[in-house]
């Protein structure tokens, strides 16, 4: 979820609910860029911990803003124009693998760089 | 960052990318430093930053 910051004109705050992980950028676009990198980077680190990144979800109220206003969006495409009254949706994949040290038999998970192109990107004024 | 390590918490710079990275107590939170040193942060950022490292919102604000 990609909204204007209320203390920052120009910000734009990124929240990755799955992970309660957030982020910023000088744009929607590169708010998700951003966003896309911070969550990788926190689930990286909870799977090599041998934990749940997705144990670590947002605040119910979060979640009930996120419901309210997906419930009214519509669908953008292409680059997004920033609209300071527009909170703008998306999902971005990412992927993980094992590697091996050489020479240990120890594995740790790698991630493949994150796809910054959103699959379904779309928009609800508050 | 400075009033987070003073929490307890350490700070790292980025091997690559845009993020910094904080810790505390085993967890791991991602900073945005998009803009360097010039990077401001947005309250929403250190409220979610403190739920997730279980830092008290109003100490670190009393450090900022």
């Amino acid at each position: 979820m990609v909204r204007e910051a209320p203390d920052l004109p120009g910000q734009w705050v990124a929240h990755c609910l799955d992970f309660d992980v957030i982020s910023q950028g000088n744009s929607p676009t590169h708010a998700f860029q951003m966003i896309a990198e911070a969550a990788n980077m926190f689930a990286l680190h909870e799977l090599n911990a041998g934990r749940e990144p997705m144990g670590s979800a947002a605040p119910d109220a979060s979640w009930e803003e996120f419901d309210s206003l997906f419930a009214q969006c519509t669908p953008v495409s292409g680059e997004l124009s920033p609209e300071p009254s527009h909170v703008y949706f998306g999902m971005i994949p990412m992927r993980f693998e094992y590697h091996e040290a050489v020479g240990t038999a120890r594995r740790q998970l790698h991630s493949a760089k994150p796809r910054v192109q959103p699959l379904m990107m779309q928009s609800a004024s508050t | 960052m400075r009033a987070a390590e003073k929490l307890g918490a350490t700070t790292s710079e980025p091997t690559s990318g845009s993020h910094w990275k904080i810790e505390k107590d085993g967890k791991m939170y991602p900073i945005p430093a998009h803009n360097g040193e010039r990077s401001e942060i947005s309250d929403l950022y250190i409220r979610g930053m403190c739920r997730a490292l279980g830092i008290d919102e109003k100490e670190l604000r009393k450090l900022l």
